[in-house]
């Protein structure tokens, strides 16, 4: 399988600080990964790495077979996670000049086209600055994506959209991937990247801890979750091997020790009376994050 | 390169689309020609209140103040009006003889209190000696002081003429009394020695004259190269300086506040994506030296047309102008990079302009070295500012406009030193830039400046 990026033992610190530490991932070329971890784990670093905006400390950063240390090639598209357009010119004129900087010359008509396309027909004559928020980050993302690129690197896409645009964006990004170009995203929103992503990795605290499909990285970590809801609107009652119970109203979650057996639960909470909803879940994402990311889970950091 | 002329024409374009520059090149036209005409406007427009002067004569029966009196009315009669509209275009002088008192010191405290008042605009005090002077031992001469101190102290004090006033930069007044009096006086006092006027001039006048070098004309005769205009050669290379200064800070000042806005903006992360910090750089540096050139050529044009009206446009060498336009080039290229060093290095604003400050006397140091590179053009000290090349293209433009010439080989060392430099900067500011340009509104350490510079 070729990468369309491999980072190997790569580590940056800043200051003494290490941002990225001993991190080693693989993007498989033509997929969509998504690239999670709470604030401050290293997320935007490893992407400027990837970018060549950093040049890591030591280990090796591998972009479409290319190690160099120079500006990202024209093959990778970057929409950065603070980002900005030049507000006096106008949306036509910097789509342009942010295409031609990444060596390609709009045809006639292409940049209507993908205005379009994201829903912002007949804006292209209009300065930058008398465009809303997410009107903008279309724009933003347009410019990406107008170069062709074959790898597509984006930190926190998602972040600002209201669902609309979101949908937009989204839709826009499978597209990438049904065409072929490698989709690499930062994201917060776990049910983002539970929905649309091929491979999922997670770092925290600079070092990799998740890495794998959704599936993979579900079974890693087992059925231990049982959601029920008891008849009367009763409270779970306690039941050994049961760690912890989170009520979310409609139902209430049991996360359970390891190789607990659910039908023996069944069998404990029917004894006090009826049960209206019992079901074998899997850790969402979100479980697994918050199970990693929670304060006073640094050790689980470095386990996978 | 074709990335780096795309930032750079996209820099120029958006300079030369704001309003202030637009307004700013609209304008200029109509301020140069608004100077002119206010010039014009204004020459007819003199103080014309009577200029009353008391004299104290202390010569016998006061020759000396009827020789004053008869010339003030031969210039109010003459001198004052325009001889096409007979209108009063001047002041006339008017001079009161004082009556003289056995308290000399009172009268000069009255005619002072007068002077002050404004009931008089001077006084004017004629020696009992002057047409005649005593013998006098002069007084030591003093070292310091001004060119007056020295006439007092070889002349005896009742031998001189003394005005007084408390408008010091009216001069038109002392000089009418001094082209009155001059004559005469020496006139007399050269009677006593039985020489004429002509005599002494002939005897004293100037004798040592500039003469241009020698050379065979193509008939073979021996021609003298024209004399060169003492004046303009002082004063062209000056100008010619602070005109490539001007262009140069128009231009490249601006770019510490681009570079900034594109930190603050978080643009520059979009373009790093794209783009090497070096090309970054050199494209905001070219688009901004673009912009100055831009300027530099309307301005230029109007000094050309101001030479022109002025009649010394000849005295400007085709070649002269060729060179100021390389090296205006290779100044605004050449400081243009300090200002993008500025630009990387600063964090917001208010630390650029503290780093703008050192950038600015590094701009205008050769200024002071004006003096000495007057004196000895092919000296120590301008071959330095020649070689050195923070300094080498207004140190080696101002070699250019004065004689002799330079040796061809120095104007190249002086491009090629200023473009290395301009490099050097470029690549440094290209450094700082990719590893400051997340620090926002946080100072960078000296050292961390060191650390970015080193590691990139």
């Amino acid at each position: 399988m070729t990468h369309a990026i491999s980072l190997d033992k790569v580590r940056k610190t800043f200051a003494g600080f290490a941002a990225v530490d001993d991190l080693s991932l693989n993007v498989p070329e033509g997929s969509l990964c998504g690239f999670i971890g709470p604030n401050g784990s290293g997320k935007t670093t490893t992407l400027r790495m990837i970018m060549r905006i950093y040049a890591p400390d030591s280990g090796k950063v591998v972009v479409l077979g290319d190690t160099s240390h120079g500006p990202a090639d024209d093959r990778v598209g970057y929409l950065p996670e603070e980002r900005m357009l030049y507000k006096a010119m106008r949306v036509d004129e910097v789509l342009t000049y942010l295409s031609k900087l990444k060596g390609h010359t709009p045809a006639r008509g292409e940049i209507d086209q993908w205005l379009e396309k994201l829903e912002l027909p007949g804006v292209g004559r209009r300065r930058v600055q008398t465009l809303s928020k997410g009107q903008t980050q279309k724009i933003q993302l347009i410019a990406v994506l107008i170069s062709k690129p074959r790898l597509v690197v984006l930190d926190e896409p998602f972040s600002g959209l209201d669902p609309v645009n979101a949908v937009v964006l989204r839709e826009a990004i499978l597209e990438l991937k049904r065409l072929g170009t490698t989709v690499l995203f930062s994201t917060h929103d776990m049910s983002v990247a539970e929905k649309m992503c091929d491979s999922i990795v997670m770092i925290f605290q600079g070092r990799k801890v998740l890495d794998g499909s959704l599936q993979e990285i579900q079974s890693l970590y087992g059925s231990d979750t049982l959601r029920v809801r008891l008849g009367g609107g009763r409270a779970v009652p306690v039941i050994e091997g049961v760690e912890s119970v989170v009520d979310f109203g409609q139902y209430q979650e049991l996360r359970c020790v390891q190789g607990l057996d659910p039908q023996r639960v069944l069998r404990q909470l029917l004894d006090v009376g009826p049960v209206d909803l019992f079901e074998i879940a899997r850790p969402t994402l979100q479980d697994i994050f918050v199970r990693i990311a929670a304060p006073g889970a640094d050790a689980m950091a470095g386990a996978a | 390169m074709s990335k780096t002329r795309l930032i750079a024409v996209r820099e120029y374009l958006s300079a030369v689309r704001t309003k202030g520059f637009i307004v700013g090149v609209i304008l200029m036209p109509f301020l140069m020609g608004g100077g002119l005409l206010l010039q014009h406007l204004t020459r007819g427009i003199v103080d014309l209140e009577v200029r009353k002067a008391a004299v104290i004569d202390r010569t016998a029966d006061s020759k000396l103040f009827t020789l004053l009196e008869s010339a003030s009315t031969r210039r109010n009669q003459s001198k004052t009006l325009d001889p096409d509209t007979r209108q009063q275009i001047k002041p006339e002088f008017q001079f009161q003889l004082a009556t003289l008192t056995e308290d000399l010191n009172k009268l000069r405290l009255e005619l002072s209190d007068k002077v002050r008042r404004g009931d008089l605009f001077a006084f004017i005090e004629i020696g009992p000696d002057v047409l005649a002077p005593k013998s006098h031992i002069p007084t030591t001469v003093p070292t310091a002081g001004d060119a007056y101190s020295m006439i007092e102290a070889v002349n005896d004090p009742d031998s001189l003429v003394y005005y007084t006033s408390n408008r010091p930069t009216y001069a038109e007044l002392r000089e009418f009394v001094q082209q009155t009096l001059q004559p005469r006086i020496v006139g007399a006092r050269l009677g006593q020695s039985q020489t004429s006027i002509e005599t002494i001039t002939k005897l004293s006048g100037t004798l040592v004259v500039p003469r241009g070098l020698a050379e065979k004309d193509p008939s073979g005769n021996l021609t003298f190269e024209p004399r060169k205009n003492e004046i303009l050669l002082i004063v062209l290379p000056i100008v010619l300086i602070m005109l490539m200064l001007v262009v140069v800070l128009v231009g490249a000042s601006p770019l510490t506040t681009n570079i900034i806005e594109e930190k603050q903006l978080r643009i520059g992360e979009v373009l790093l994506g794209s783009v090497t910090p070096f090309q970054l750089m050199f494209g905001k540096l070219l688009g901004g030296v673009a912009t100055s050139l831009t300027l530099g050529v309307i301005y230029i044009t109007g000094a050309i047309v101001v030479a022109s009206r002025l009649g010394v446009l000849h005295l400007v060498t085709p070649s002269l102008i060729v060179w100021f336009l390389v090296f205006t080039v290779v100044a605004s290229l050449m400081y243009g990079s300090l200002f993008v060093v500025a630009g990387a290095a600063a964090s917001n604003i208010k630390e650029a302009q503290a780093l703008v400050t050192p950038v600015m006397l590094i701009v205008v140091m050769p200024m002071f070295l004006i003096g000495p590179m007057m004196n000895e053009p092919h000296g120590l000290i301008a071959r330095i500012g020649t070689f050195f090349p923070l300094s080498a293209p207004l140190v080696t433009m101002f070699r250019l406009a004065v004689p002799p010439a330079l040796p061809w080989w120095q104007p190249l060392v002086a491009i090629c030193g200023s473009g290395l430099m301009m490099l050097v900067l470029i690549w440094l500011a290209g450094r700082v830039f990719r590893a400051g340009f997340l620090l926002v509104g946080r100072p960078a350490s000296l050292k961390e400046l060191v650390g970015w510079i080193l590691r990139g």
